[in-house]
């Protein structure tokens, strides 16, 4: 090996070394990226009727606990069943194919079938009950739900995200008052449980 | 323990407690090569091999399927780059009130189980039943339930549950339509109204009063017509010696908890007899001791007098072994003793003076403990409590047995007092005698219509395909092609319990009712739907309250029918002039309605009973008996109740020949030896358990097992030893003369206790009444050696600013049942493994209860430790794990996070109390089809090569703390959250709580003196602590002394 070494000149070291060191690190950086993101940030896929939440929420202010229902009494906001839809829809609108296609739907008992956006691991329990009643709002883990059209996966939903809430470093100002807590020198505060067992179990 | 001390002494001691019989032997401590097996994974190599092993469970359920495992990880490499699979949301198209997806909803209904039927709240998440609980407003319940009916859910979802109709045809079934049934039927039934025709109905004993009516109405359209009534276990010698010696022909309520002493000739009426769940409860309210003020501590004291090794034997003060048909001798002799000392004749018994009967039955009973009995007895006269009867008594001297019991019990002034024979009695019938007429009837010809219901006859009865065969229609309501079925003409599919409306009343003061939960899963129908349908459409001329139903009814539905029953029949009498709909929708929430009875006193009168004369038996006997769990095989497909170990044997999915140690070893049969047990003409082949604690004599076998068409799990396990019962003049089930002999061959029973041991440290604590009441402190009755110090300890303290779970486990209160393993099944998601890797110790249950044996192998007495996860303050589980998947939470629980396990499996080998279960294969696809809708969706399903252990619920604390915020509550209320084990506890052996609230429940029993912790020495500082089991008779002292 030595031998080799020697009869290369210092800069054909370098060169190699240069070489080298980027091969392997294209060898890592492709092996990482064969293997999906824990995070589905910026998922935007189509929804079987385009829906959109920037009118309804948006424009029409419709509040989000009208037909997410469940958000304030469940683990999960729950998508609004159908009827919920046409208690306006039954008067509103009933010319856009789209509300005929629901109508349609509604009337022959098939549920519409949305695309899931915001999923988390099966191995996680998220409850949005306490995280509404300590007056977290929606769009801090759902981005600015008024202003999108269709919706996307705005934010990581990845545990450091989770976490860094929890310990107070990201939590919204509004919740710290809300739950009394302050902020120490370290920046962190004892908002909410950082036990595995909070959300695996 | 003994031989450390051995070390020093070179005289070998026996070990106070020991699991296996082997400990007590002195090679087993002393012998370098057996300390080095110990010491191996396996503990005992499997006897099988592998091939053995799969030709055995390819008549079960196929579990070994290495091709899934492999295909998994192959789609595991291949898929890891793919992106994630979309997944669809769908809502409902019309929400139903009350539902809100994520929160569960709990019904009031019935386990319908004959005399045990309970009270329940079902579970269910977003329309589908997850778990069953006790209902606590039911009197036989009051929150409790057993293992049997927490397994029952699993039943709802087992998918060999037939979805439609069958028609068989020379063994094979064919689907067919309810219409073209019911035009058979019809038809057939139109016929026989005409005619004169036998109509039969053959049931379980029936404990629903409107499906009783409708019965009794529906036969009376036909002039020869007749409802017959039977079960294996129907009580009926008990009923009918009711009415010999009193005149009442009901079977009377007994009060455990008002009882001082009782004695028991094989009733297992803490497990199996009766009433379990609730007397279980009654028995172990007077069982609870307090160290403060212990010189005062009272405990009743009970006697047993059993064929067979049952939770009642085991947990008794005193236990005598005998052999089946014993029980009669040592009652007469009891009574012999007792009419003495009451001054009342002893002619009826004259033969059996305890001497006399002491040198009959042989075995470990002298005439000096007979004397004793009756002496406590005596004594407690008013305050006592006789009982008997079961599988393993019911012998040519059931009746007699019976009787004497019964003139103890008046005799002791324990009528109208501990026995309740005119007030609160059972309200069930069946009788074998009309089974047994039946069954002629059908062999002569003269039955043209018979149908079955809740009842399995074909597997039971060895006689009944001969006389079936002579039967021109015969319809079987049942949930599958049984072997009943098999025999039949027509399957007629049934619903489960959580799919049918009913009404249950088990005694003269509970009516509860039964409602569905989940809409059928099959096109299915209940016995209900049939009769009413039929009764419709043949236009048949039914009694009059159901005539009178069907004409103002023109789809008659079980619903409207038991509605139009209830208001008719049952709210006159129960209700309080409320309105019928009000005190319908009341009783339906609640689940039950109650009324007061009246108890009275009875005279006691010999009547027919003739006490047959003493006999000295030398001959090997044959007991038989009902696994309490696991029953007479109507639950065999269940894999949950299949793989719940014996509490006793601790073996799971077999049965087996359970003989004395002194027999085998004077056999030379070792456990696992297959022996041939032959009578006459029977002949079976069975593996053998040697039990400590049975008697020379005798050989019990559980039934239940050995069918074959019970469905892909219960086919193939065990063996059929109905045949060994007598069906021809007598229905009876024990007693019979039989002959072993040793085949040669080895079968290796799945057993959980042995996978480890303790190496004879101190696991657990019992001590006698004397001795608590002199000093109850735990550690005045532990090796000093072995008791912890206090230790410098490396690591910083655990801080719990909030909560701080810990338990507290009452030993004197359990009684083994097993009731907490299968809530902690369901609860958890904790999958079935099947026997060959129960074999191998991959058992899979978060909580176990061990079973140890003290004393001598011949009488020896019995402590059950519950144990789980012990949650550890230094727990070494959570120092070995080098990814950090196992650490300490802010409120004292020991969390595992499954995804972060990569399987090492160092935890497991550290945790002192082997309470961690590792997942050596994806367990979770062996649930079939329907089998996936039980998974609790509010606890992960894990997958392989992962460890798991218990969460102490966690699911159960989240959610709790949550409804308690939501309620503006700051802190959880004591008592409010519960865990899955201690809500199902029959005894409430299990407290769990808050231990930094010093007025907790939990924390009050922490601070019992004679509160210990398993192996403390190791200082590992477990937050589950145990209370001594206390006994309460005048010997022991086995320790205290070193």
């Amino acid at each position: 090996m030595l031998s080799i070494l020697g009869k290369l000149t210092k800069s054909q070291i370098r060169l190699g070394l240069f070489f080298g060191t980027l091969v392997g690190l294209a060898i890592v950086v492709g092996i990482v990226s064969l293997f999906p993101s824990a995070s589905d940030q910026g998922y935007y896929p189509e929804q079987p009727i385009p829906f959109s939440h920037k009118l309804h929420a948006g424009t029409n202010k419709i509040d989000c606990k009208y037909c997410h229902v469940g958000v304030t009494r469940s683990h999960h906001a729950s998508i609004p069943p159908m009827n919920v839809c046409m208690n306006c829809h039954r008067v509103v609108k009933t010319d856009s194919p789209h509300i005929q296609k629901l109508a349609r739907a509604y009337r022959d008992g098939k549920p519409i079938e949305w695309v899931r956006i915001h999923r988390l691991p099966d191995h996680v329990f998220f409850n949005h009950r306490p995280h509404i009643s300590a007056g977290v709002s929606c769009e801090t883990c759902h981005g600015d739900i008024k202003e999108m059209d269709r919706i996307y996966q705005s934010k990581p939903l990845t545990m450091g995200w989770c976490l860094n809430c929890h310990r107070g470093e990201t939590t919204p100002e509004q919740v710290l008052e809300n739950l009394g807590k302050k902020r120490g020198k370290d920046g962190r505060a004892d908002v909410a449980p950082v036990n595995c067992s909070t959300c695996h179990y | 323990m003994a031989h450390q001390k051995n070390s020093d002494q070179k005289k070998f001691e026996k070990p106070r407690h020991w699991v296996a019989l082997e400990e007590l032997s002195e090679s087993y401590w002393g012998d370098g090569g057996s300390q080095e097996k110990r010491g191996q994974e396996f503990l005992f190599k499997p006897v099988e091999t592998i091939a053995n092993i799969d030709k055995i469970d390819s008549k079960g359920m196929a579990r070994r399927d290495f091709l899934t495992v492999m295909g998994a990880s192959m789609a595991m490499a291949s898929l890891s780059c793919a992106r994630r699979p979309v997944s669809k949301i769908i809502p409902y198209v019309n929400k139903p009130e009350e539902v809100t997806p994520g929160v569960p909803n709990f019904y009031a209904s019935t386990f319908v189980d004959g005399t045990a039927s309970t009270g329940i709240l079902v579970k269910t998440r977003e329309g589908r039943p997850i778990k069953l609980e006790g209902n606590p407003d039911h009197p036989t319940s009051l929150g409790a339930l057993s293992a049997k009916a927490q397994g029952s859910l699993l039943g709802l979802y087992d998918p060999d549950r037939l979805r439609a109709p069958q028609k068989v045809q020379s063994f094979r079934t064919a689907p067919m339509t309810w219409s073209e049934i019911d035009q058979t039927v019809v038809s057939r039934l139109k016929s026989l109204a005409v005619g004169d025709g036998g109509v039969r109905f053959l049931t379980a004993p029936l404990v629903s009063p409107s499906a009783s009516r409708l019965t009794q109405d529906f036969l009376q359209a036909f002039k020869n017509a007749k409802h017959v009534e039977w079960d294996v276990e129907c009580f009926d010698d008990l009923r009918l010696s009711q009415k010999d010696n009193y005149g009442t022909d009901s079977i009377p309520n007994y009060h455990f908890d008002r009882a001082d002493v009782i004695v028991s000739f094989g009733a297992n009426f803490i497990d199996g007899w009766l009433s379990p769940t609730e007397y279980a409860k009654a028995w172990s309210k007077n069982r609870k001791v307090k160290s403060e003020d212990s010189a005062q501590a009272k405990m009743s004291e009970t006697y047993v007098f059993e064929s067979t090794m049952t939770p009642t034997g085991s947990n008794a003060d005193h236990r005598y072994a005998i052999a089946p048909g014993d029980e009669l001798s040592v009652a007469a002799a009891v009574a012999y003793e007792i009419a003495r000392k009451a001054g009342v004749s002893t002619s009826a018994f004259s033969e059996y003076s305890p001497e006399a009967v002491a040198a009959a039955v042989d075995g470990f009973l002298t005439a000096k403990d007979i004397k004793k009995v009756a002496k406590t007895l005596w004594a407690a006269r008013g305050r006592s409590l006789v009982v008997g009867g079961s599988l393993n008594a019911s012998t040519k001297n059931a009746h007699a047995l019976q009787a004497t019991i019964n003139f103890l019990n008046s005799t002791l002034e324990n009528e109208g007092k501990t026995v309740d024979g005119t007030g609160d009695v059972f309200t069930v019938g069946g009788s074998s005698e009309d089974y047994l007429k039946l069954k002629k009837e059908m062999a002569s010809g003269k039955v043209d219509l018979l149908v079955i219901s809740g009842l399995n006859p074909g597997y039971m009865d060895p006689t009944w395909e001969a006389a079936v065969a002579k039967v021109p229609m015969v319809l079987v309501v049942t949930d599958r092609v049984d072997e009943t079925a098999k025999l039949g003409h027509y399957v007629l599919a049934s619903h489960h319990a959580l799919e049918a409306w009913g009404d249950v009343q088990v005694r003269k003061s509970i009516m509860s009712l039964v409602q569905p939960t989940i809409a059928p899963l099959g096109d299915t129908r209940s016995y209900e739907d049939l009769l009413l349908n039929w009764a419709s459409k043949a236009g048949l001329r039914v009694g009059t309250l159901t005539q009178s139903y069907l004409s103002q009814e023109k789809e008659p539905t079980t619903h409207t029918y038991l509605k139009y029953f209830w208001k008719k029949e049952v709210y006159p009498e129960w209700g309080h002039s409320e309105g019928f709909e009000i005190f319908w929708e009341n009783t339906l929430r609640k689940g039950v309605a109650n009324r007061t009875t009246k108890q009275g006193v009875r005279k006691f009168s010999w009547g027919r009973t003739k006490i047959p004369s003493l006999k000295k038996n030398s001959a090997m006997k044959l007991a038989l008996y009902e696994m309490a769990h696991y029953g007479d095989g109507a639950h065999a497909n269940n894999a949950w109740l299949q793989e719940l170990p014996d509490p006793v044997s601790s073996i799971t999915w077999d049965n087996f020949a359970n003989i004395a140690p002194s027999t085998a070893k004077k056999m030379g049969i070792r456990q696992d030896d297959v022996i041939e047990v032959t009578s006459g003409s029977l002949r079976m082949e069975l593996p053998v358990n040697v039990q400590p604690g049975m008697h020379p004599r005798t050989i019990s076998v559980a039934t239940g097992y050995g069918r074959f068409a019970a469905g892909r799990v219960g086919n193939g396990t065990g063996v059929n030893v109905y045949p060994f019962a007598s069906w021809d003049e007598e229905v009876t089930f024990s007693g019979r003369e039989i002959d072993i002999r040793k085949t040669g061959r080895r079968y290796q029973l799945a057993a959980v206790q042995g996978h480890h041991r303790t190496e004879g440290r101190p696991i657990i604590n019992d001590i006698t009444l004397e001795e608590f009441q002199n000093n109850p402190k735990a550690e005045n009755h532990t090796d000093p050696h072995l008791r912890l110090k206090t230790v410098p300890t490396m690591w910083t303290q655990h801080k719990y600013p909030g909560y701080r779970w810990g338990m507290a486990i009452d030993l004197n209160s359990c009684t083994g049942c097993g009731a907490c393993v299968v809530a902690c099944q369901a609860e958890n998601n904790i999958p079935v493994v099947g026997r060959d890797r129960v074999r191998v110790g991959r058992e899979m249950h978060w909580i176990r209860v061990d079973r140890y044996y003290a004393g001598s192998e011949d009488q020896p007495d019995v402590v059950y430790q519950p144990l789980m996860c012990q949650h550890c303050e230094n727990a070494s589980c959570e120092t070995v794990c080098p990814v950090l998947a196992t650490v300490h939470g802010s409120e004292g629980l020991n969390e595992q996070a499954y995804n972060r396990c990569v399987g090492t499996r160092y935890c497991s080998n550290n945790c002192p109390y082997k309470a961690r279960r590792f997942n050596f294969f994806d367990h979770w696809k062996d649930y079939k089809d329907s089998m996936n809708l039980v998974w609790n969706p509010d606890v992960t399903v894990r997958s392989r090569g992962i460890m798991e252990k218990c969460t102490f619920c966690v699911q159960r604390i989240n959610s709790a703390k949550d409804i308690a915020k939501k309620d503006g509550r700051r802190k959880l209320r004591d008592g409010e959250l519960k865990t899955a084990c201690q809500q199902t506890c029959p005894t409430d052996a299990i407290t769990f709580g808050n231990t930094n609230d010093a007025n907790s429940m939990v924390s009050q029993q922490k601070k019992e003196k004679h509160v210990f912790h398993s192996l403390e020495i190791l200082n590992n500082l477990p937050q589950v602590s145990y209370l001594t089991k206390v006994r309460n008779k005048e010997e022991g002292a086995h320790h205290g002394k070193h």
